[in-house]
């Protein structure tokens, strides 16, 4: 699951806001009981993964994440007593905890998802830099995110260069997880270390750190749309809040 | 504008001094290839005019070296990146954003510059570099002869003096090579900016007539101005140099080590390799040729077993898929990465040398002596306890070739063996490709073709080692093999093509 560039609503809409929304969702999913919470948000959140040109079947993982719903439901019902019988073992009160249980799983995917396929890394940042979060932490999740999938195709690239001197990589159980721990860890470390190297002489030789703030090229606005996304998810929160 | 005086440098822990009594004097506006050997110090010579050696490694100095007036030991690294910037080798490591604009502007937002100043001095630098219209293009998305130039932006928008560049184009092919040469001649030209160019490379980068230093253990052996008809100081692999071993074996007409019919290669849904034939018998020293991402590499991975086609036949030492594994081929098969760290998998530099050999159960007293044998040949006869990665950059690249030969493969395949390489180095490569082609003498694997000769196909941007040392050459661009011809006649044929970067000045 990435970043996929666009320029719809969901992409247009300023970071931070989509981050607070995020939060807003997975935390509430897990404090409002009644169950037609999840089924709401659920059904919302794949509206807005539709309106973001991610249509139902597109989702990064969908069937991955779809077997765990389901395994999670399966397990509460199994296991959660009380209640109504319904059919054979399973009660009303197991189907209930079972269709929570699931919805907040289901709820916490799709807006993690609708959040990392609408939202540029590097813009998060700079939008939290804006905000004031210190630019030290701002470029240390710059490089992080940057650097994962460096990393994944480095490591691809020391797996096929070590499986050609022989190293018997294509065996599987434990003996391979050996392997791999034995040969392929280190130079990677190695790489890393390098790459770290690099990265510090070039920031440090372009003056990084030498002010507590520094300036901005990029300034990401907060625009109408923005505010009203944040007035929406207040006026959720209050509701919730009153209702309950 | 950069004064060494009697300077001089030995890192902590070493007994031999990396630079000795090094005495230059470098002026606004010059135009400077600084050359030399692996391990002659040219890259600490680099660390040192830009701040980044003394007190920043352990070491003892003597002398002192001065930027635009300020003493180089004295001067807080950011004030001197007021006068000086490094451009390092490999650009991608060094880009500390995601796009062109955001990195060009890195430098000036660190100095707290206005936004508007800032937006205006990073579309004037794109500007001078020809580089506008890649502005909001994502850093990862560049080709290597692009990223070459937004990393020389990212110094330039500074507007600092100088600028120095550690082998900008040790990685680039032939015609992003001369197109950052001549870029670089450019803007010092355009600016009056000092260029400083620390290169392996030189017979595109002396057509700018550059100042040429040479540099010989630590020492300044060759201070002179230069162009391509100059003889070039003995210690640097220039154009003049003839003694490349001419390796071409004859061509034999036993079974064919290598067959590829029809091949083609898709990474996420795109094409990489295209309908690929190839036939290669023991005896051919074949060159791969063409322009970065055209898909050389991938056309190696495929002999070795390392990428599965999306159709057609491969056949390498008599396997075919599904049989066609990476590791059961290494016996027959030896592929030597571009990255010299990403091939070592033992503890001592004794038993990387020896791994092969131990996991084919191939590992006698022979073996030990052509492993002893070997060592010594690529100079490494005190290091066999060390731990590989505590070996420079040149040993481990001769480390990686033996520790792959020990055990006679039959099919060597070298993925730009030359790169970042002196001629020293890269001569010992082809004296090993020249006994692996001609056959060993006493051949351990014999699984191929009873005549015992080898072949050898590797990817190299060094068009004066395939003047002399290949009998083939192919040309791989845009995922095809658009030329597969014999030498010399390849390099008529790539000049009818317009690919004069690959051709030798000799052949021109």
């Amino acid at each position: 699951m990435r970043y996929s560039p666009g320029q719809t609503l969901m992409h247009r809409l300023h970071p931070v806001v989509k981050l607070v929304w995020l939060i807003g969702l997975s935390v509430g999913v897990f404090l409002l009981s009644p169950p037609i919470v999840p089924a709401l948000m659920a059904a919302g959140l794949v509206a807005l993964l539709w309106s973001a040109k991610v249509p139902p079947w597109r989702i990064p993982g969908l069937r991955v994440w779809l077997m765990l719903v389901v395994a999670i439901f399966a397990v509460q019902v199994a296991f959660t007593r009380g209640g109504e019988p319904l059919l054979g073992p399973v009660t009303t009160e197991g189907a209930a905890a079972g269709g929570r249980a699931a919805g907040r799983l289901l709820v916490v995917v799709l807006a993690s998802t609708l959040f990392v396929i609408t939202t540029e890394p590097f813009s998060l940042s700079c939008a939290l830099m804006n905000l004031g979060l210190p630019y030290r932490w701002g470029f240390a999740l710059v490089t992080a995110l940057r650097w994962a999938p460096r990393f994944r195709f480095e490591a691809h690239h020391v797996y096929r260069a070590q499986l050609a001197r022989g190293v018997a990589y294509e065996t599987f159980g434990p003996r391979r997880w050996w392997l791999i721990l034995r040969h392929l860890c280190f130079p990677l470390l190695v790489s890393a270390m390098r790459a770290a190297h690099a990265l510090s002489l070039s920031m440090e030789g372009r003056a990084f750190g030498l002010h507590r703030e520094r300036t901005y090229l990029r300034q990401v606005a907060i625009g109408r749309r923005d505010i009203v996304a944040a007035a929406l998810l207040a006026a959720l929160v209050l509701a919730a809040v009153l209702l309950s | 504008m950069i004064v060494f005086d009697g300077f001089g440098w030995r890192f902590g822990g070493s007994a031999t001094w990396a630079l000795r009594h090094v005495a230059l004097r470098i002026d606004r506006g010059e135009f400077v290839a600084v050359a030399g050997a692996s391990g002659s110090g040219k890259s600490t010579l680099a660390l040192a005019m830009c701040g980044l050696l003394i007190g920043r490694h352990a070491g003892d100095v003597e002398g002192s070296a001065s930027v635009d007036g300020r003493d180089v030991a004295a001067t807080p690294l950011h004030e001197l990146s007021e006068s000086i910037g490094l451009v390092q080798q490999n650009p991608e490591l060094q880009f500390a954003t995601v796009t062109v604009a955001d990195e060009i502007a890195f430098g000036l937002e660190n100095r707290c510059r206005p936004a508007d100043e800032i937006r205006r001095r990073c579309a004037e630098t794109m500007d001078l570099l020809s580089i506008s219209h890649l502005a909001d293009r994502t850093l990862t998305t560049l080709s290597g002869g692009e990223q070459q130039r937004v990393a020389v932006a990212t110094i330039v928008a500074a507007q600092p003096q100088a600028i120095v560049l550690d082998e900008p184009t040790a990685s680039l092919d032939p015609a992003a090579s001369r197109d950052v040469f001549g870029m670089l001649a450019d803007l010092c030209r355009r600016t009056g900016l000092t260029v400083v160019i620390i290169e392996h490379k030189l017979t595109q980068l002396l057509s700018h007539r550059p100042r040429l230093i040479a540099l010989s253990d630590g020492r300044v052996v060759h201070d002179a101005r230069a162009d391509a008809t100059t003889a070039t100081p003995s210690v640097v692999w220039g154009p003049s140099k003839t003694d490349v071993p001419i390796v071409r074996a004859v061509t034999h007409s036993g079974q064919p080590l290598v067959e590829l019919s029809d091949v083609t290669v898709e990474l996420a849904g795109k094409p990489v390799l295209q309908s690929a034939r190839l036939t290669l018998r023991p005896g051919e020293v074949t060159a791969v040729l063409g322009p970065n991402g055209g898909g050389k590499s991938t056309l190696l991975h495929c002999m070795m077993g390392l990428v599965e086609p999306t159709s057609g036949r491969i056949s390498v030492c008599g396997m075919e898929r599904p049989s066609l594994s990476a590791s059961r081929l290494a016996r027959d098969v030896a592929l030597v990465f571009q990255n010299a760290d990403h091939q070592l998998v033992a503890d001592s530099v004794e038993r990387e040398v020896t791994f092969a050999c131990r996991t084919f159960g191939l590992l006698d007293a022979s073996a030990e002596r052509r492993a002893d044998e070997l060592v010594r040949r690529a100079t490494l006869s005190d290091r066999t306890a060390d731990h590989p990665f505590r070996l420079s950059w040149g040993q481990k690249r001769r480390l990686n070739l033996i520790s792959v030969l020990l055990h006679r493969p039959r099919l060597l395949l070298l993925d730009e063996p030359f790169a970042g390489q002196d001629w020293q180095n890269a001569l010992f490569v082809l004296e090993l490709v020249k006994a692996a082609v001609d056959g060993w003498t006493e051949s351990s694997v014999d699984s191929c073709d009873r005549s015992g000769a080898g072949a050898c196909v590797m990817v190299t941007h060094d068009p004066r080692v395939v003047a002399r040392a290949c009998s083939r050459v192919l040309f791989v661009c845009q995922g095809r093999i658009v030329l597969d011809a014999p030498l010399p006649d390849a390099f008529d044929r790539l000049r009818e093509m317009g690919h004069d970067a690959y051709v030798p000045d000799t052949y021109r």
